[in-house]
């Protein structure tokens, strides 16, 4: 009975801590609220997290497509305490962060929050913003440069604490984490030449600590009032900078100087920006921070005088043209397109002036398409249309198009094509024609062109290098020596040619390697007399020029010897040894080492005597 | 070893932005209309051994600005004959030598010349050198593998080969008569007198004038024997004219410094 109860008691205390386990697993450790939970479109909201935990990592936060929010926190806190729970005692951190959040879209929006807590993950219950249409002033939030967040930090290292806020060293420290450049792509140009105006910001990544401006965002580019500026572009990379790792933020801004002489652009300033980073006791503290980068200057020449065609286009550029009908009846207007495409100002590219027909009026020049957004890649199409007003076969002559080339330091004169017209039908009045198209002027900015007596210099694209004279010396062996190898090749082929017509001569020229590579192929078989015997009638057949010696005795190559006209002594050496070696083949009897080595010898000697005599 | 080239790179690329920096400093003289420290620095840099057409085109500009419009002509011509096409040099030339005083044209080739080798005007030396060589060695190389070719290609093998060598020695003539052709002057003194004997005893049979382009026949000491378009010969001392042979050399320039306004 006792153990009976032993065991409930057992599972009664099981299924309690089981059931609390689950209730508290279904609790999240994360939690998360919206203030307030409606907003209009532009406005901003908070996110206040909550984690309770021993080890607590820095939460991530998840939000849909209509709102949009800051990941570095705009308040850090955190508070320890002790509970006191079935006889135990545990220690609880909460730590909370605030977070700056912005509605962009109208619609119901989930947020929600992931944190790595005593080694675990977990995911905060989704929470939901209303957006609705915006009654308030939207507040200035660039859309473009935001601040760069740096990582995560977390109170574990204590290096920033250490050292106690306010000292010297520590003051030191924290300037570092902030480095500000502003740079210019060109020192020199012309006015109305794009050039890149690049502001840098270099913010050190750290656990430890984090850098915020006030408003979240990047602070705002100094006045760029003395330049007509573009499309902002933003890149951003990680950079190592004595051992520590930078995100380096560049805004390159590009830019085109309005008028002459030194212009000078203020710095960059980042003013009332705070670094955050925990106390001694881990608590969240600031320091307040204020940079600037370096001011630039930059030194704009004028342009030269400008011909008469020139309409204010700065940079290089191409055309193209193109006439929308070449046979038109009288009173139907025609098109003829003209595209500037190039890199440059856009809105210095202005139509150029109109062209005058007696048989056609045309209209106002009008820009009927263009991209304009980078400067790098402008192209603008510009419109006149043309009402004839009398038949008969025309031509719309080339229009001239002049712009200045800052890299050549030059005018250049683009040209339209010339097009052939076919006007047919009656005549008409001018009063009597409606015209297409053709809008009074287009928008663009002028830019003063100052006369200057100065010729143009060439200073850009120069890669100056000391000239170096060509060898003359590998000019003449080339020139000699070409027609001597070619020579020798030619001759090698002639040879090559006439032993491939002559099969017997190429056996007579090869005879003696043909001997000696068959005596030793047939040696290697065991039987030296045959190898002599063979060997030796291939020699002589080849090198006498006939044909099949393999069935020829002895004395029948005595007679082709002779026929030869070869020394009767020699021949009677030769009819010797093959008479030994026949007569060592019918015997069929083995012969000694020393016989062997007698006859190898003897054919050695044999062929060699011969090679010098049929030579 | 190793360290030995990375010294030599290293001095190579230090030369380069030596180069550069002393190009942008004589431009930057130059739009400051501090035209001898501009020509100074180009003329350093000639010295130093650049053969860059827009380096001779700025110098001429410089020269022009300066009022020496004899070495401006110098040296837009040495800018069009390393880049026949330099169009900004053929203006600004046409432009300085509608300024000169007899406006002279340029003393030309005899023109049996100038019609057997019609292709060649305009023609780098070096490039009618490597188009020759290349001819040549294709030439060799056809006719070198003409035996070894299978019989069908052998015929024209032959045909292109020697066409190729012809053509390789018609350029290599071409090579020679640029490279030994009579170098062309510009006169740099303001007005100079030309005589009939190099002495400065001897009557003057003519007057040139600064710019005016002629041909250098011969030097002998101090004096230079020259001929104009108009055939017109004689001799004239050696610093009144410049010559723009290459290897190309630097002036030195011999002015007032106090002298530094526009013209």
């Amino acid at each position: 009975m006792s153990c009976f109860c032993k065991s409930c008691v057992i599972v009664f205390f099981v299924l309690f801590f089981d059931v609390m386990f689950f209730i508290y697993a279904e609790d999240s450790p994360v939690q998360v609220r919206v203030e307030p939970s409606e907003v209009g479109v532009g406005n901003t909201f908070d996110v206040i997290v909550s984690i309770q935990g021993s080890n607590i990592g820095e939460p991530v936060i998840f939000s849909e497509a209509g709102v949009q929010i800051n990941p570095q926190p705009f308040y850090n806190g955190m508070s320890t305490q002790m509970q006191i729970g079935f006889g135990q005692s545990r220690i609880i951190t909460t730590k909370e962060r605030h977070y700056r959040g912005y509605a962009q879209q109208e619609g119901e929006w989930k947020i929600s929050v992931r944190a790595d807590i005593d080694g675990k993950q977990y995911i905060s219950p989704e929470i939901k913003i209303r957006v609705s249409k915006s009654v308030s002033t939207p507040q200035t939030v660039p859309p473009g440069p935001s601040l760069p967040q740096t990582q995560p930090r977390v109170p574990s290292g204590r290096k920033w604490q250490s050292m106690g806020a306010g000292t010297r060293t520590d003051q030191v420290q924290f300037d570092q984490a902030l480095i500000l450049e502003s740079e210019l792509s060109k020192k020199i140009v012309f006015q109305g030449e794009i050039l890149n105006l690049i502001f840098r910001a270099k913010i050190l990544e750290s656990q430890d600590i984090s850098l915020q401006t006030t408003t979240g965002n990047l602070p705002d580019l100094p006045s760029l009032d003395d330049f007509y500026v573009g499309k902002v572009q933003q890149n951003t990379r990680r950079e190592d900078i004595s051992g520590k790792t930078y995100r380096v933020v560049e805004l390159i801004v590009p830019v085109c100087p309005k008028s002459v002489g030194t212009l000078t652009v203020s710095p960059w300033e980042w003013n009332n920006c705070y670094i955050r980073y925990y106390n001694n006791w881990g608590w969240p503290e600031t320091y307040s921070l204020n940079k600037s980068s370096g001011p630039v200057s930059l030194e704009v020449r004028p342009l030269p005088d400008s011909p008469d065609n020139y309409y204010g286009a700065i940079g290089k550029y191409s055309l193209s043209s193109n006439l929308s009908q070449t046979e038109v009846n009288v009173g139907t207007p025609i098109y003829l397109s003209i595209t500037i495409r190039g890199s440059g100002n856009p809105d210095f590219i202005r139509a150029p002036s109109k062209p005058n027909f007696d048989w056609a009026y045309v209209s106002d020049p009008e820009i009927i398409s263009g991209s304009t957004d980078v400067w790098d890649n402008v192209e603008k199409t510009i419109r006149f249309s043309i009402t004839p007003l009398k038949s008969g076969n025309y031509q719309i002559p080339s229009i001239e198009y002049t712009y200045f080339n800052p890299q050549l330091g030059q005018y250049a004169t683009l040209r339209t094509n010339t097009f052939p017209v076919k006007v047919i039908g009656e005549n008409k009045n001018l009063e009597g024609v409606i015209t297409a198209g053709g809008t009074p002027r287009m928008e663009t900015r002028n830019i003063d062109v100052t006369g200057s007596d100065l010729l143009p210099l060439i200073t850009e694209g120069v890669q100056l290098k000391p000239h170096r004279p060509y060898y003359k010396g590998g000019v003449l062996i080339v020139f000699v020596f070409s027609p001597i190898i070619s020579m020798i090749s030619i001759g090698l082929g002639f040879r090559k040619e006439y032993l491939r017509k002559n099969p017997i001569y190429l056996r007579k020229v090869s005879a003696y390697n043909n001997a000696i590579e068959k005596f030793s192929e047939l040696k290697d078989k065991g039987n030296i007399a045959n190898a002599v015997e063979q060997s030796l009638k291939q020699y002589i057949g080849d090198s006498a020029g006939v044909p099949n010696v393999s069935g020829l005795t002895s004395d029948d190559i005595e007679n082709v010897m002779k026929n030869k006209r070869i020394d009767n002594e020699l021949i009677q050496k030769t009819v010797k040894l093959l008479k030994t070696c026949e007569r060592i083949r019918y015997s069929g009897s083995s012969i000694s080492i020393d016989e062997n080595r007698g006859l190898e010898d003897g054919f050695n000697l044999l062929i060699n005597e011969m090679k010098k005599v049929w030579r | 070893m190793n360290m030995y080239f990375l010294y030599i790179a290293l001095l190579l690329g230090t030369m380069g932005n030596i180069y550069d920096q002393s190009f942008r400093e004589g431009n930057d003289a130059y739009y400051k209309k501090d035209f001898q420290t501009a020509i100074h620095k180009y003329e350093k840099l000639i010295e130093s051994g650049i053969e860059h057409p827009v380096l001779f085109y700025n110098l001429g500009n410089a020269y022009y600005h300066f009022g020496k419009k004899g070495l401006a002509i110098a040296n837009y011509e040495r800018t069009l004959e390393l880049n026949p096409s330099f169009k900004p040099a053929q203006d600004n030339l046409n432009k300085v030598l509608n300024e000169t005083k007899r406006k002279l044209a340029i003393p030309g080739e005899p023109l049996w010349l100038k019609y057997l080798f019609i292709w060649h005007y305009g023609m780098l030396i070096k490039w009618t050198w490597t188009i020759s060589l290349s001819f040549w060695v294709f030439g060799w190389v056809m006719i070198a593998f003409f035996m070894w070719a299978k019989e069908k290609y052998r015929k024209g093998m032959l045909i292109i080969g020697t066409l190729s060598i012809i053509l390789g020695l018609v350029f290599f003539v071409s090579a020679l008569i640029k490279m030994n052709a009579q170098p062309l002057g510009v006169i740099i003194a303001p007005e100079c007198f030309v005589h009939i004997t190099p002495s400065d005893n001897s009557p003057s049979r003519f007057e040139l004038y600064e710019g005016d382009r002629v041909r250098i026949e011969r030097e002998e000491n101090t004096w230079t024997l020259i001929s104009t378009v108009d055939n017109e010969r004689g001799w004239i001392k050696n610093g009144d004219i410049f010559v723009w042979k290459p290897p190309y050399r630097s002036i030195e320039l011999k002015t007032n410094p106090e002298q530094k306004v526009s013209s």
